[in-house]
C-alpha cells in the first residue's frame, strides 16, 4: 500500500515538474514574440542626445569660448546631513546652493569628480552635470561682438549667429530604460546618429583682443 | 557505508550545483531598490550562509535516530512557542512580522520549524497509526502551525506546511475517504486569503482576468513571463539579465526561478528543476529499505520537492503570485538554513542500519 502510494506521489510530482516545463516552453517557444513586443513596449523610450556646443577659437586655434561640464551632488533639505558629510570626506569647503527650497547642491571640483561620483553612489546622493559656457577675460567691446549663450542658443553677437554650426545637430535614439533609471547598454538603436558641431574661428589671435580689437569671424575656415 | 558515502556525495554535489547558481542570480541582479545592501556584499553574504548551512547540515545528518525521535515532541513544542514568540517579539519586514531581530541577523522561524514540523508529523503517525483520531490530532496541530503563520502574515509559508500535511498523511497510509477533506480545507483557506487581504483577491484577478491591471495587480505575474521570455533558450550573458534586474521584483529570493531563467535559458532551468528531482528519486530510493521511520525521509525529501516546485510553479506563470523562496537558490539565510535541515533530516533517516550500527559502535 505505501510502496504504492509512493510511487503515486512520484509520478505526481513528476508530471507537476513537466507542466512547469511545458510552461516554460510555452512562453519560450510560442508566445516569445508576443512577450517581447509588449517588453519593448513598456521598457524602450525614444531619447534625443545633444551634442557638446563646439568652441570658439582664435586665428591660432586656441579657446576663446568653450563649454564646460559642472558637475553637482544633490539632496532634499532635510539631507543635510548627508551632503555635510560629502564634503568632509571629499575635503571641500560646504557651500550648497538652494534651488526652489526644495533642493539643495553642492559644486564637486573636476579634480574629484571620480571619488565624488563613488562617494556619492555610497551615501545615495544624486549626481547632476550641467553645461556653462565660459569665455577668456577679455575687453568689454570683444565680450559684446562674441556675445552669450544661455541654455546651448547664443543670445546675439557671434554665439547666434553661428549657432547652428556651434550646436551641431541632436541625435535620437531608441534605448530600453530601467525604472529607477539607468539603460541596457546593449539596447541603442539609431533613429538619427549625432552630428557635432563645428569650431568657429576668429580673424584675430588672443592677445589682439586683449589689446581691443573687434572680433570677426573667418569664414574662410 | 560504501553506499552511504556515495549517496552523500551525490547529494552534496547537486547541492553545491543549487546553492552556487542562487549565488549567480544574486550576483547577476544588480540593481536592488529594494534592499539596502549592495549586491556584491548579498553574494558575499549568501556565501557565508552556504557554509553555514553545509556545516548544519553536516551536524543533523550525524545525529542518530533514536535521539530525533525521543525529542521530536520537545522540539515540535518549543518550535511552536518560537512561532509564537514571534508575533510578540518579532520585527516586521516588507509587512510581514515574521523575523526574530539579533543584531544584524534576522531568523524567520516558519522556515526553521519546517524540519520539526515534518517530524513531529510523521513520527505521530508512524507511533500511534493513520485513523480517523491521528489524522484529526494531526490536522489540528497543522492547522495550529499555519494560523501562527498566517498571523504573520506569511500565506506562502503556511501553504507549503499544507501541502507539506497532505503528503504525509497520503504517505503515512491515511484512508483516501479523510485526504478528500483536505482540498475542502484548502479552498476555505484560500477563501479566507481573498477576504482577508485585499492584495490576495488582486493576485487572483491578476491571474485569471484578461482585464487585469498590468501596471497593477497583473505585474508581478507579468513580469515573470517577460523574464523568461527573454532568456530564451540559452539565457542572457550573466551580469547582463536586464530585466530580472530592473523590472522582476525581488529577482534574488521570491523570484529567483524566472530571474535564473533569464541568466541561464531553459536549458539551465531544466538543469535546476531536474536536480531536484535526482535529489528526491536519490532518497527515495535509498529510504524504501531504512525500517520504521523511513516516512521522515520521504516526507523531509518531499516537503522540500514541494516547496521548490510551487516556487517554479509560479514564476513560470502557471500558478498565482505568491512569496516563496526556491531552496538553496533564492538569498535568505532563513530560507538557506530551513533547506539544509529538510535535507539533512532526509539523510539521516534513509542511513543504513548498518551505518548506524558502525555509529553506534565507534562512539561507545
Amino acid at each position: 500500500m505505501t510502496n504504492r502510494r509512493l510511487i503515486i506521489t512520484a509520478v505526481l510530482f513528476l508530471l507537476w515538474g513537466l507542466a512547469i516545463i511545458c510552461g516554460t516552453w510555452w512562453l519560450i517557444a510560442v508566445k516569445r514574440n508576443e512577450l517581447l513586443k509588449f517588453a519593448d513596449k513598456i521598457s524602450t523610450r525614444n531619447i534625443t542626445v545633444y551634442p557638446v556646443r563646439a568652441p570658439i577659437l582664435d586665428r591660432n586655434g586656441e579657446k576663446v569660448c568653450w563649454t564646460e561640464w559642472i558637475f553637482y551632488v544633490c539632496c532634499k533639505p532635510k539631507n543635510i546631513r548627508l551632503l555635510k558629510s560629502f564634503c568632509s570626506k571629499l575635503d571641500i569647503s560646504f557651500a550648497p546652493e538652494k534651488l526652489q527650497d526644495t533642493t539643495l547642491r553642492q559644486k564637486i571640483p573636476p579634480e574629484k569628480l571620480d571619488n565624488a561620483v563613488l562617494l556619492a553612489r555610497e551615501l545615495k546622493l544624486e549626481l547632476q552635470k550641467q553645461s556653462v559656457r565660459l569665455m577668456l577675460p577679455l575687453p568689454s567691446d570683444a565680450i559684446m561682438h562674441i556675445g552669450k549663450v544661455i541654455k546651448n542658443n547664443g543670445l546675439w553677437g557671434i554665439e547666434l549667429a553661428g549657432n547652428n554650426i556651434l550646436n551641431g545637430t541632436p541625435g535620437f535614439y531608441n534605448v530600453r530604460v530601467a525604472p529607477a533609471g539607468g539603460f541596457e547598454a546593449d539596447s541603442f538603436k539609431v533613429i538619427a546618429p549625432v552630428s557635432e558641431g563645428r569650431p568657429i574661428y576668429l580673424k584675430q589671435s588672443i592677445d589682439e583682443l586683449i589689446c581691443g580689437e573687434i572680433p570677426q569671424r573667418d569664414f574662410l575656415r | 557505508m560504501k553506499k552511504d558515502f556515495a549517496l552523500i556525495a551525490q547529494i552534496y554535489t547537486i547541492l553545491l550545483i543549487l546553492t552556487f547558481s542562487g549565488v549567480m542570480i544574486i550576483y547577476s541582479s544588480r540593481r536592488t531598490a529594494e534592499h539596502d545592501a549592495s549586491v556584491p556584499e548579498l553574494a558575499f553574504r549568501q556565501f557565508g550562509y552556504i557554509i553555514i548551512g553545509f556545516i548544519i547540515l553536516e551536524l543533523i545528518r550525524r545525529i542518530k535516530k533514536e535521539h530525533y525521535i525521543k525529542y521530536a515532541d520537545k522540539l515540535f513544542y518549543a518550535g511552536l512557542l518560537l512561532l509564537f514568540g514571534v508575533l510578540l517579539f518579532g520585527v516586521r519586514i516588507n509587512g510581514m512580522k515574521g523575523w526574530y531581530s539579533f543584531f544584524y541577523f534576522h531568523i524567520q522561524p516558519s522556515e526553521i520549524f519546517k524540519f520539526i514540523y515534518v517530524l513531529f508529523i510523521s513520527k505521530l503517525y508512524i507511533d500511534r497509526g493513520t485513523d480517523a483520531k491521528n489524522f484529526a490530532i494531526a490536522a489540528m496541530f497543522t492547522a495550529i502551525c499555519s494560523a501562527l503563520i498566517v498571523i504573520q502574515p506569511d500565506y506562502g509559508t503556511a501553504s507549503i506546511y499544507f501541502f507539506s500535511f497532505a503528503i504525509i498523511s497520503f504517505l503515512a497510509g491515511v484512508k483516501i475517504r479523510y485526504l478528500i477533506l483536505l482540498p475542502l480545507a484548502g479552498i476555505t483557506g484560500l477563501l479566507l486569503f481573498i477576504v482577508r487581504k485585499q492584495y490576495g483577491f488582486n493576485r487572483l484577478y491578476g491571474f485569471f482576468s484578461d482585464n487585469a491591471d498590468i501596471a497593477g495587480s497583473a505585474w508581478h505575474w507579468k513580469q515573470f513571463q517577460l523574464s523568461i521570455a527573454r532568456g530564451s533558450w540559452f539565457g542572457t550573458k550573466i551580469d547582463g539579465s536586464f530585466w530580472s534586474n530592473n523590472y522582476l521584483p525581488f529577482a534574488y529570493n521570491d523570484s529567483a526561478y524566472a530571474a535564473l531563467h533569464e541568466t541561464i535559458g531553459f536549458a539551465g532551468g531544466l538543469l535546476i528543476l531536474s536536480l531536484f528531482f535526482v535529489l528526491f528519486f536519490l532518497i527515495i530510493r535509498r529510504s524504501c529499505n531504512t525500517g520504521k521511520y523511513s516516512l521522515i525521509s520521504k516526507a523531509a525529501i518531499s516537503t522540500l520537492l514541494i516547496h521548490a516546485l510551487l516556487h517554479c510553479s509560479v514564476n513560470s506563470a502557471l500558478l498565482p503570485t505568491t512569496g516563496l523562496t526556491l531552496p538553496f537558490v533564492s538569498y535568505g539565510g532563513s530560507s538557506l538554513l530551513g533547506a539544509f535541515l529538510l535535507t539533512g533530516l532526509a539523510i539521516a533517516f534513509c542511513r543504513s542500519e548498518e551505518t548506524e550500527n558502525d555509529n553506534c559502535n565507534s562512539e561507545q
